[in-house]
């Protein structure tokens, strides 16, 4: 199949598991013979170029939000246009790009930051096959100004577009529907995946000694970085010191690393900032447990499942995605999102109530067998191969396409600031 | 049963607005559902709050809640337009450049429903002219030739003339005494009924039958006034208005291009609805030589047009007081209205171009 893959950014320019996922599944892809093509932004760092991926979309970073406080409220407001709703800049080269690549079906990941509203409006009028991949509340955000969702925005959206979606578990569609959008269409669950070789099967696992605890991700409070110092002092003050906690990735909020000092966790507690994904994943074959505090809003996490793949068991926030796809008990140990309730898992495992070795083992095994990435991607395939046959004998007119775009993105900049002309 | 739908920022009604850019649709959606194709016709509007009636036999009019209150009326939108479109065969946009109908054709054309077009007079929004908009119509239907000569771009043109209700506007069962020269109409600027008043003699009846929306107007209408037989009537209805077009010797429609402060208006009158509606009584139309009017009026057979206030005063002391000369005039103009410019006339027209439009976008439809 042609596919063409549509995400805000693309590896190595990456934020996080969204866009690591993507650029897994268009190499595997690849590999399977598949002709696939990506369409991405101007890369925020120099990159080097890859004849397959096409760096020219442009990118509104609502990520980067240094001067949005102090803008003007209309200049905010264009902002979130241009992300959310309308680029006539990346509607033509989405449409330059189905003119000349000639896609079977276009494979869409994250498109916040580019219009996606209106490259989604774009697909649909042109009735291009598509399959979205979710593994975060997209369709939401596209539908929200000022991060909360507009309602009559979201009926549009439901009125509008209808495809096949991916989407990474049960809980973020029921949150994305709870918010008005009711994702209209074949929609299917698969989960995240696991990449690289299989190593062999775990054998050394925590008996006694230091507890060796990792956890990897953004260092910030919805990721429960914060819970895990809190988790850390309440088990010092309660006479454990026999283990250590490893924290992977960037400072965002340093108001956590302080915690540690302010608690004199120094010699428990340690950040370690940013390190290869490939470097993370050999490291994680060295600890005991991968602590997952994440909020509930957490679609999935790609690294829970890595640290299960090395045998390391996660201990996860009960009601997060991945907790959809692993047993308690079984894969892994999922506990209330709270310090006290992972203190408390932490202690049983330090106290030898939970013995991790099973755990490991098992989810070691169904990781392996049932979220590698080579059991996953025929499911895309599939996937991908049954909206393309689904393809519309009539479809919108490529000139009317961007002319729609042009008029609607003029007509929502003036829209959204005439309250402040008036 | 197929539905069309008309998206028109304001309909005829008292809450509403009252102009022949508002008549014109529900007449016309009258004349399609009563065209015996298949068709009803449901005019999309906007209001405080939903609502729904039905105006007559096929023609309902949906009214949806407006999602803001734009400094000009004419740029009204409604979240709910998708949802109002949803299972139209057909989208006509009355009124082509207003932000109402620059949403109204992209929302259309989404749904992948055919588009039609029809220009009103009213100008709120360039942007969609800019960008060219209406290139994404189906088809443009202008009211008069004058009117599709605005029209520029690649959509095909059609000319539907007229839609004026002959069973209401009717001339008089037996003959009734003609009494004044009349204009019927919004008192505003571009109307040009300063020249009106200048040019009937003093002693010649004049009525001004129309609402005064401009104060500054009204007020130097009536300064004109002073001294001549000029009588202002400000709240007419439908029948009182029929009434005022039977009993008149003629009806002036004089309109201009600049008004009497300089202001210039590039189409005062794209039709002219009223003197088709007093032609339709048996009054003879007068009209300035502009614009879209001349198209309606055959001069010397249905009435006249003129250049100069002094022309139109020649004129009517030629026609005033020439019973015959007059009701021959009026005879032949209702025949021309009801054979040319009725509603029955202009809806058979507009059905069959729907049937053709609707029948060639049957496949997208089907798709979207």
């Amino acid at each position: 199949m042609n596919i063409l893959v549509l995400s805000y950014i693309y590896p190595p320019d990456a934020q996080g598991g969204y866009e690591l996922g993507c650029k897994q599944a268009v190499d595997a892809l690849r590999r399977r013979g598949h002709n696939v093509r990506v369409l991405t932004s101007t890369p925020r760092t120099p990159v080097r170029p890859e004849p397959h991926v096409s760096r020219k979309l442009h990118l509104t970073d609502i990520w980067y939000n240094a001067t949005r406080p102090v803008s003007h409220p209309a200049v905010n407001q264009v902002w979130e246009v241009d992300a959310n709703l309308f680029s006539s800049h990346n509607v033509h080269l989405l449409i330059q790009e189905i003119q000349d690549f000639q896609p079977d079906v276009v494979y869409v990941w994250m498109i916040n930051g580019l219009g996606g509203l209106g490259l989604m409006g774009c697909l649909q009028y042109l009735g291009v096959p598509w399959v979205w991949h979710l593994m975060d509340e997209v369709p939401a955000m596209l539908c929200s100004n000022n991060w909360h969702v507009v309602p009559k925005l979201a009926q549009a959206f439901n009125r509008f577009i209808s495809g096949h979606y991916i989407s990474c578990s049960e809980t973020m569609l029921r949150r994305i529907r709870a918010k008005g959008v009711i994702l209209d269409g074949d929609v299917r669950l698969l989960p995240n995946w696991v990449t690289g070789r299989r190593p062999a099967p775990r054998t050394r696992f925590y008996n006694s000694g230091e507890l060796r605890i990792v956890s990897a991700g953004r260092v910030t409070r919805d990721k429960g970085m914060d819970i895990l110092v809190e988790a850390a002092r309440i088990l010092r003050d309660e006479g454990q010191t026999n283990f250590s906690v490893d924290v992977y990735g960037p400072i965002v909020d340093r108001s956590i690393p302080e915690l540690v000092s302010r608690y004199s966790l120094e010699s428990l507690v340690q950040f370690h900032g940013s390190i290869p994904q490939a470097e993370l994943t050999r490291q994680l074959s060295e600890y005991d447990v991968f602590a997952f505090a994440t909020e509930a809003r957490e679609p999935f996490g790609f690294a829970p499942l890595e640290a299960a793949a090395q045998g390391c068991v996660p201990v996860i926030t009960r009601s997060c995605g991945i907790a959809e796809w692993l047993v308690d008990g079984v894969h892994c140990v999922k506990v209330q999102r709270d310090a006290r309730s992972f203190a408390h898992a932490i202690g049983d495992v330090l106290g030898g109530r939970i013995d991790l070795a099973p755990i490991g083992r098992r989810g070691q095994a169904a990781v392996w067998r049932d979220f590698s990435i080579d059991v996953i991607i025929p499911k895309i395939e599939d996937m991908l191969a049954c909206a393309a046959s689904s393809a519309q004998e009539a479809s919108g007119d490529f000139d009317d396409a961007y002319r729609m775009a042009v008029i609607a993105e003029r007509l929502a900049h003036a829209i959204v600031q005439e309250p402040f002309c008036a | 049963m197929r539905k069309i739908a008309y998206l028109t920022p304001l309909y005829f009604a008292d809450e509403s607005y009252i102009g022949g850019g508002e008549r014109h649709p529900t007449n016309l959606a009258r004349g399609v559902a009563a065209s015996g194709e298949g068709f009803s016709v449901e005019l999309v509007s906007f209001g405080q709050k939903a609502d729904y009636r039905q105006l007559a036999p096929g023609v309902g009019l949906r009214i949806l809640p407006a999602a803001r209150k734009p400094s000009n009326p004419l740029d009204v939108l409604s979240w709910d337009l998708p949802e109002a479109f949803a299972d139209a065969s057909l989208v006509h946009v009355h009124q082509a450049h207003t932000r109402c109908s620059e949403v109204g054709i992209l929302v259309a054309k989404q749904l992948h429903k055919p588009i039609c077009v029809t220009d009103h007079g009213g100008d709120s929004s360039r942007l969609g002219a800019y960008y060219g908009l209406t290139d994404l119509a189906d088809r443009i239907v202008p009211v008069s030739d004058f009117s599709a000569s605005f029209f520029q771009g690649r959509a095909p043109i059609e000319v539907i003339k007229g839609g004026v209700d002959v069973d209401t506007f009717t001339p008089p069962e037996s003959p009734v005494e003609r009494k004044y020269v009349l204009y019927v109409g919004r008192l505003l600027p571009h109307k040009g009924i300063d020249r009106l008043i200048q040019a009937v003699p003093s002693d010649m009846p004049l009525i001004v039958c129309g609402r005064p929306t401009n104060n500054a107007y009204f007020s130097h209408l009536n300064q004109l006034a002073a001294g001549k037989n000029v009588h202002f009537i400000t709240d007419a209805d439908d029948a009182r208005i029929r009434e005022l077009y039977r009993s008149a010797w003629v009806n002036v429609l004089p309109s201009v291009h600049r008004d009497y402060q300089g202001n210039y208006y590039a189409a005062p009158e794209l039709m002219g609805f009223t003197t088709l509606e007093a032609m339709a009584c048996g009054t003879p139309g007068i009209v300035s030589n502009l614009a879209g009017m001349p198209e309606f009026v055959r001069p010397g057979e249905t009435g006249f047009v003129f250049d100069t206030i002094d022309e139109l005063r020649e004129r009517l002391i030629e026609l005033v007081g020439d019973r015959d000369r007059v009701d021959a005039l009026g005879r032949r103009a209702r025949e021309v209205v009801v054979e040319e410019f009725s509603l029955e006339a202009a809806g058979r027209k507009m059905a069959r171009l729907y049937d053709s439009l609707i029948n060639a976008n049957r496949p997208a439809e089907v798709a979207a």
